[in-house]
């Protein structure tokens, strides 16, 4: 999946709630961090540490209402986030994490102040990776489909018709599909240098997916 | 009543995520990626080049035999900590050092060495344990017999104790077995094991089944000790050096095994030892068949080097170097008889020409490395054994002090070192004893011959070229580098590898000294490759 693909979906799920929504709120804005657990083999090599950032989105009401105090939602989100990390005690490794997701999202009014939901969403993930020692500078970069779910609670601190406030929790899970890497070192040759022919070999593949927290603020309007 | 059992269901799902994330978010990553990392190597082998990774516990092998280089690996046990290549270079050995088991991930590992067939790949590496972390390894120069021991230092702190004079011989032609290899500690009068030297397969005279084998010599200081490795069980014979005044410390060894001789040099000595061994009936089933005769040829001035050579009769010599008199000796191996030809100068570097190939050598090269002697002095061999014939030696006189003398291999030629950073070089040609000097840009940290010895291959640290010097007219040519090298090797199929010093593994591979850039190849990454997909 390429980055035109993920766009097209993020634009047609965001235009099919385009349309009428329900009188209340039909719009959100959202803002927070999030962490993920980074236990896959691979990036155990690179990190111990979990991988962890902020992110954006921004949701649409869809016109559909299949029971009462359930509303679904088109959403999109732009994260992004960072781990950094040592190898063989001597190497620092630093992953530098860009997502794009769109997806729908089921919200249950449970409360005048709590919802409970559920997010399922499709993206393209950037993964860059550097790993450096004392004389050395080795990067590159790739980028692979994602899928995510998770579950979700919101408190609201702020409910009232037209506008709400509050804050959501998410626990979930993403899947991300490993990302082929061969670092090269910056190229530092003047311009129009015609350089060796290069055999390299590939690192690997670097396996971000793991299970997903997110603490985020968002306002309905 | 709905939402509250609503809210419960929810929280208690949120709570289960919550945990399961805290748990997976927390497992413990495998040690293997905090491991120190130390990358021994490149070693040169027959038309490979091997890296040894301390931590990821593998063998990295470059084939440059084909157009593309291929990489192989081979895996090995915990913690490397020495990698020689056999004398053929067919063959590599690797001694790890092994691990015990006390943080998660972490195995029980004895010492071991590993030998590992580099020319079929499909072989599995045998493995030895050989009981202690040993530092050094000594092997046979027909590749049969390892002796693994600790160097003065040892090697690392880890530890209770550590016996100095332990070694394990290691039979490579058998499999690992209860017998093999064999631990043994030598009697040590005091003083530790400086060295080992392996001999080639020689029959001792006068033994009845005339088998050949291999015997240890251990170097310490005031001892030689001599071991029979095919009874590796049966004691051992030392040789006490000095007679209680100043240390002897035996430096130098060469072996003569067509007479089951050895002859040694030592420094405070005043002549070269001769260690002939001679078979003896044993006086019980599990003694010597064995025991040393020596001799003290008559060197007379405390010798500083020695050359040993046979000539056209197969009749032995040993030339050594005795700066107290200012003379070279030749020595008659057989008879101890010997002749003194005076040179000026404390000559300590003796090489003889040609070297390497069936014919004998015609002449002898000497050279005062210790005081930078801006002389060097030839001698002609033929017929240096008649006592009624003047022996020939010139002086060769130099604009510079020489610190270095290398032989080029295959070649009748000299590289003159001249300086302590080599920036200054000279070429002596043995043939017609004229010198030329070569002049480079910077400090040649690395050189090497190429295989037939008609190009000398030289690289500095930090300028990004090697240089190359055709032997046959002495042309200079270079190759533009794309990154600085570290270290330049020619391989036996006449390649060029240069290695960049980069953890991730980094080399130009340069297929002939007259190839362009058009010809050569960069191999990147090759240290690391697929480290992500073979993570445990």
């Amino acid at each position: 999946m390429n980055t035109t693909t993920t766009t097209t979906l993020t634009l047609l799920v965001l235009c099919a709630g385009a349309g009428a929504a329900p009188a209340d709120t039909a719009n959100e804005l959202e803002l927070g961090s999030w962490g993920r657990g980074l236990r896959t083999p691979s990036a155990n090599a690179v990190t111990e540490s979990n991988l962890g950032g902020a992110q954006l989105g921004y949701a649409r009401q869809l016109p559909l209402s299949p029971m009462p105090d359930l509303t679904l939602w088109a959403v999109g989100r732009f994260a992004f986030g960072t781990a950094s990390g040592t190898m063989f005690t001597t190497m620092e490794t630093t992953v530098d994490y860009t997502e794009f997701a769109a997806g729908v999202r089921a919200r249950y009014r449970l409360h005048d102040h709590v919802r409970i939901g559920a997010r399922a969403d499709l993206g393209l993930a950037r993964t860059e990776l550097d790993i450096s020692d004392a004389r050395h500078t080795y990067s590159d970069l790739g980028w692979g489909p994602t899928a995510g779910a998770a579950a979700q609670l919101e408190l609201l601190a702020v409910a009232r018709p037209g506008f709400e406030f509050g804050m959501r929790l998410e626990l979930g899970y993403v899947a991300s599909a490993a990302v082929a890497l061969s670092p090269r070192a910056a190229d530092t040759s003047e311009e129009g240098t015609i350089m060796l022919p290069v055999g390299r070999s590939s690192l690997g593949h670097l396996d971000l997916g793991g299970p997903s927290f997110g603490l985020t603020f968002f306002g309905q309007f | 009543m709905r939402h509250r059992l609503a809210i419960a269901l929810a929280a208690g799902a949120v709570g289960a995520a919550a945990l399961a994330c805290v748990s997976a978010c927390t497992d413990e990553r495998p040690i293997l990626w905090e491991r120190p990392r130390t990358v021994l190597g490149p070693i040169p082998l027959k038309s490979q080049i091997a890296y040894v990774d301390s931590a990821l516990d593998r063998v990295t092998l470059l084939d440059l035999a084909p157009d593309a280089p291929a990489i192989r690996h081979k895996s090995i046990g915990r913690r490397a900590i020495l990698a020689v290549p056999s004398p053929d270079r067919h063959d590599l050995y690797v001694i790890t050092r092994g691990e015990e088991a006390i943080l998660e991930g972490q195995i029980d590992q004895p010492p071991r060495l590993w030998a590992i067939d580099t020319i079929d790949l499909d072989r599995p590496a045998v493995a030895y344990d050989i009981g202690s972390p040993f530092d050094r390894i000594a092997v046979s120069p027909d590749n049969s017999i390892a002796v693994a021991y600790f160097s003065a230092a040892g090697p690392d702190a880890a530890g209770f104790f550590r016996n100095p004079n332990e070694m394990a011989i290691i039979d490579l032609a058998r499999p690992p077995s209860a017998t093999n290899p064999t631990l043994k500690t030598i009697r040590s009068f005091g003083s530790v094991p400086e060295g080992v030297a392996l001999t080639p397969p020689m029959i001792v005279p006068g033994d009845a089944e005339g088998v050949p084998r291999t015997f240890a010599f251990v170097l310490s200081p005031n001892n030689l000790t001599v071991l029979d490795t095919s009874h590796p069980t049966r004691r051992e014979i030392s040789i006490r050096l000095d007679l209680g005044g100043t240390a002897v410390i035996p430096r130098e060894i060469v072996f003569a095994p067509n007479t089951a001789s050895a002859y040694v040099r030592s420094d405070n000595a005043r002549d070269v030892l001769q260690v002939h061994l001679v078979g003896v009936p044993p006086e019980r089933p599990e003694a010597n068949d064995y025991r040393p005769q020596l001799a003290e040829l008559g060197a007379g001035g405390g010798p500083t080097d020695i050359a040993v050579y046979d000539d056209h009769g197969g009749r032995r010599y040993v030339l050594a170097s005795t700066p107290n008199t200012s003379e070279v000796v030749v020595i008659d191996a057989d008879t101890a008889q010997f002749r003194s030809i005076r040179v000026a100068g404390p000559i300590d570097r003796i090489l003889l020409f040609p070297s390497g190939g069936d014919a004998p050598p015609r002449k002898a090269l000497f050279a005062s490395i210790g005081t930078s002697g801006r002389t060097v002095h030839v001698l002609d061999l033929e017929n240096i054994q008649d006592p009624l014939t003047q022996a020939k030696i010139r002086t060769i006189a130099l604009d510079k002090g020489v610190r270095d003398v290398v032989p080029v291999p295959g070649r009748e030629l000299a590289m003159l070192v001249h300086d302590d950073h080599r920036t200054v070089l000279g070429l002596l040609d043995m043939e017609t004893e004229s010198t030329s000097p070569l002049l480079g840009v910077g400090k040649l940290d690395s050189y090497d011959f190429s295989p037939d010895g008609s190009y000398l291959i030289g690289a500095t640290a930090k300028i990004g070229r090697v240089g190359f010097v055709a032997l046959d007219n002495l042309h200079p040519t270079d190759f533009r580098l794309d990154q600085p090298p570290s270290r330049v090797l020619s391989t036996a199929n006449a390649k060029i590898f240069v290695d960049h010093g980069d953890p991730f593994g980094h080399a130009t591979v340069i297929p002939s000294p007259t190839a362009t850039r058009a010809d050569a190849i960069v191999l990147a990454g090759f240290l690391t490759a697929d480290l992500l997909d073979e993570a445990p």
